[in-house]
Parts: structure tokens; sequence; C-alpha cells
């Protein structure tokens, strides 16, 4: 496991995965675009609105999926010390964050014509919103800190007490009685979305994690990069304070 | 398809759904992209400064067996991004 | 950050045992502290089982004796036939029904697109003294079901649709418990 701690080890490994996650994000993203705005077929209750599916739906599941990344990356960093899961779990909640945000907006933006209401505090879009504000209270903790790694262990803590919402967001529509609908893909008895509708769905949920998985590669990278930069200045720091550096080292 | 982009009485909620996806996505994307271009230019300035004080005072280098630095600053292969050489905008 | 990693590559047999006991300590707590976490929400969701209901269906307002006045939503089917709008008034009547019993509703405003005969509802407002639900705002509810309007023609002639099957159905409860 610990073969994988070595950056050098990920940055080789990253430099293969990089070109095909973005082939793979913008191809998926093409033809995803193709049926979702055109090839597929208006809704025989909601019309047109039904578009606003393509983009809402894949990036709520992409919201919970990068929740599950970014806990199991703090369960290891907290309980093996891997070097380089702290990092994931930094790079990752901006990520989460956004693609909570683009849920609930596009979700706005959908109930209003459908529902009525922009905004209604049922538990499916208030758990949502926790989710949110989680992955903004994570982003905080783990920069908050002069010491990082103090920030990131109790960013990890954050992020493993926050799993319980998980559960509460997915099954919140069969626990209680909410204006937001059920499940429709994941659950039991198959899909109850016709397949002409399914087909957009599913391209663009695999442009979403493959846009994930390249850029938390872009960010992991800045991450482990500026751990470097501080791990040099220390070292310039620990000889000029030895008298062993002359003046001529430039400040940056 | 004679209605594609056709949103009928909707599009006034689905474009806005669709412009705001493609602006956070981009937007974070360009903003990572960057923040690693900056930080790959003040590693090489960092590094380069630093083998020339090495280079200047015949010191052997000890810089890499400090307990530390775990991180070795071989930044070969990774650092392919394009434009991130070291003098481009210093 | 990773004294214990630089222990086991360092020294090979003798001390290995240590940090390994220490990870599997740390593994413990983690799992121990997720199941207490995991507990303590279940302990608290099923506490506030009854605050956490978006609305009530029929049955269940008439069975818990809503008081005039009080503020709360109702959700359920609109009766096929119900809908009434008086000609020359802004006010629509209608009947939100749970299949079991059936609340009258009054509402003066705009309907949602898809408010419509047999498809789910939510009215907010409050009973007044006559059993009739003064509604303030109307909500549509919208099943799981997507499908183009040609394959929900075909479903309906070959006679294979349930109008509301999703909400009587098996998954009534979600809509109508």
């Amino acid at each position: 496991m610990h073969r994988f701690a070595n950056p050098n080890v990920f940055l080789r490994l990253s430099n293969r995965i990089m070109p095909w996650s973005t082939g793979v994000m913008i191809a998926s993203l093409v033809a995803g675009l193709v049926f979702a705005l055109g090839a597929s077929p208006a809704d025989y209750q909601q019309g047109e609105s039904v578009r606003i599916m393509y983009v809402h739906v894949p990036a709520a599941w992409m919201a919970l999926f990068i929740y599950i990344c970014l806990a199991g990356a703090s369960a290891v960093a907290l309980i093996w010390k891997h070097p380089l899961a702290d990092l994931a779990a930094k790079a990752s909640s901006p990520v989460g964050a956004c693609f909570t945000f683009i849920a609930l907006a596009t979700g706005a933006l959908w109930g209003k014509p459908m529902w009525g209401a922009w905004w209604v505090w049922d538990a499916r879009l208030t758990s949502m919103l926790i989710l949110f504000f989680l992955y903004l209270g994570h982003m905080a903790l783990a920069n908050a800190f002069e010491d990082s790694e103090r920030g990131a262990k109790s960013a990890a803590i954050l992020a493993l007490v926050g799993v319980i919402n998980i559960p509460i967001i997915k099954f919140s529509v069969d626990w209680w009685n909410t204006l937001h609908q059920p499940a429709s893909v994941v659950r039991m008895g198959g899909p109850s979305i016709h397949p002409s509708m399914l087909t957009p769905l599913l391209l663009m949920a695999i442009a979403f994690t493959a846009y994930y998985v390249t850029v938390v590669i872009l960010r992991l990278r800045g991450e482990i990069l500026a751990r470097k930069i501080r791990a040099l200045r220390m070292i310039r720091v620990q000889a000029e304070s030895k008298g062993e550096s002359g003046p001529y080292l430039r400040e940056i | 398809m004679p209605n594609m982009f056709h949103m009928g009485e909707y599009a006034a909620f689905v474009w806005p759904a669709y412009g705001l996806t493609a602006i956070v996505l981009i937007g974070l994307f360009i903003i990572s992209l960057r923040s690693l271009r900056q930080r790959q230019w003040v590693f090489a300035e960092l590094k380069e400064s630093m083998e020339e004080t090495k280079t200047a005072r015949q010191q052997p280098p000890a810089a890499n067996d400090e307990p530390g630095n775990e991180w070795p600053d071989d930044d070969g292969p990774n650092s392919n991004g394009p434009g991130n050489s070291p003098k481009a905008s210093s | 950050m990773s004294e214990n990693e630089n222990d086991t590559l360092q020294t090979p047999s003798p001390k290995k045992s240590r940090p390994m006991t220490r990870k599997r300590r740390r593994l413990y707590i983690v799992l121990i502290a997720m199941g207490f976490l995991f507990a303590a929400g279940a302990l608290v969701l099923s506490a506030l089982r009854d605050n956490l209901v978006f609305f009530y269906s029929p049955t269940e307002i008439l069975e818990r004796e809503i008081q005039p006045g009080q503020r709360i939503r109702i959700g359920g089917l609109v009766e096929e036939a119900s809908v009434v709008q008086a000609s020359g008034e802004v006010s629509v009547m209608f009947r939100v029904t749970d299949l079991t019993q059936t609340i009258p509703v009054v509402f003066t405003g705009v309907l949602p697109d898809l408010f419509r005969e047999g498809q789910g509802v939510i009215a907010e407002g409050s009973l007044n003294e006559d059993g009739v639900f003064q509604a303030t705002n109307v909500l549509a509810k919208h099943d799981e079901n997507y499908m183009p309007p040609e394959v929900a023609e075909a479903l309906k002639k070959s006679g294979r649709w349930q109008e509301g099957a999703e909400m009587n159905g098996e998954n009534g409860e979600n809509a109508a418990p």
C-alpha cells in the first residue's frame, strides 16, 4: 500500500490516467449534451423541463459519490496516516461542493415550474443543503490552521462524522413524506425511466465522473507541489539560520 | 431533429440550469489548473535558487537527508503541464 | 506525520509489531466511533420522525383531530373530477384523497403546471370550522416515472396503464400513507 505513498509513483500514474479521463469526459459530454438537449423526448407530464434532470441528477450523484470518496480518504488518513490521503481529501471537497451547489441550484430551477416552489424544507432538500455545508466546513477546516496537519486531522474527523448524512439523503424520500419524488434509477424493481431518457442521464453521469477524476488529479498535483514547496522553504530557513547561506537567495 | 434546442415554455428554466452548471464546472477547472501552474512556477524558482546556493558554496547536498523531507524534489516526469517552463513568467 | 512508517521501514522485525498495533488501535477507535455515530443518528431520527414529515395524509389529519386554524400541509392525490373553478372567480376547489379519506380544499392563486386530476399534490394552509382546508399555497408532487408521451399513450391504449399506481401501490406509502 505504501508503494503509492511515494508522490512520484502517483504522479506517474496520474500522467497515464489524465489523457484518458479528459478524453472520456469530452466524448461523453458531447454525446450526453446532444441526447440531453435534443435527441431525447420530452416527458409525458413535465414536457421539456425534464431536460434539467440530465444535469441535476448526475450532479446529485456526484455530490454523494465524492463525499464517500472524501470520507474514505479521511479514514485512510486518520488510521494509516497515508501521506497522500489528506491531500486527496483536501483536493476533493471543493469539487464535491461545486456538484452539490449545482444539484441545489438546478433543483430550484426545476422545482419552480414543476412543483410551484423554488425551495421547500422537506427532508431530501434539507439534508442536501446540510451536505453542502459539510463540504464548506471541510474546506474551511482543511485550510484553517497554520499547522496543516492539525487542519487535516480535524477536517478528516468532520468528514467521517458527516457520513451519517449520506444514507439520510439517499433514503429520505423513502423514510418520510417529502415533496421530492422517490428514486427513479437506483431502486428496487429497476429504473422507472424510459431507456430513451436513461441514455443521456448515464452519459452525463460518466462525463461528470471523468470530470471529477481529471480535476482531482490536477488539484492533487497542486497540493503535492505545495507540500514540496513548504519542505524546501523549511530547508532554506534552517540553512539560513545556520548562517550557511548568503544574501543572494532571492525572496520568493 | 426539428425541435432540437427548442425548450418551449421552459426555456427560462432549462437554459439557466445548463448555463450555471457550465460556469461552475469550467470555473473550478480553470481555478485548479491556474493554481497548479503557479505552484509549478514557484517550485521551479525555489529549487533553482537553492541549487545556486549549493553550487556557489560547494557544499555537500545535505538537503535530501533532512528527516522532514519525505518529498523528493525530483519533479521530472510529472511537470508536463503546458507552460510550466520556469522562466516563462519571470 | 510518518514516524510510524519510518519505524516500520527502518527497523525490520523487533519493532514492527508496535506501529502495527497502533494502526490497529486507530482502526478500532474509528470503527467504534462510527458505530456510536450511526446509533445516535438512528435514535435522533426515530425520535424526530413526526417532525421530519413534510405533509400529512387526509387520514392522518382526521385521526389527529387537527385544530381549526392550525397551519399544516396535507398531501395526496387530486381526486378525479373534483376540480371546480367557479366562473368569474379565481378560487379553485378540489378534493385531496389518499383513497381512504378525502378532504375538500379551497385555494386562491396560481396552480403549478403539474397540477391536474389524479396527480399528487401538497397544500399548505389550515382547516376551517367546517372541515374545509383553506390552502395558501399549492405544490404539485410528481412521481418517479419518466417516459415520452407516445409511450404513455401506448401504455394507456394497451391497458397496462395504472393511473396513480405509484401513488397507491407499493410505493403509495410515500405519497399517501
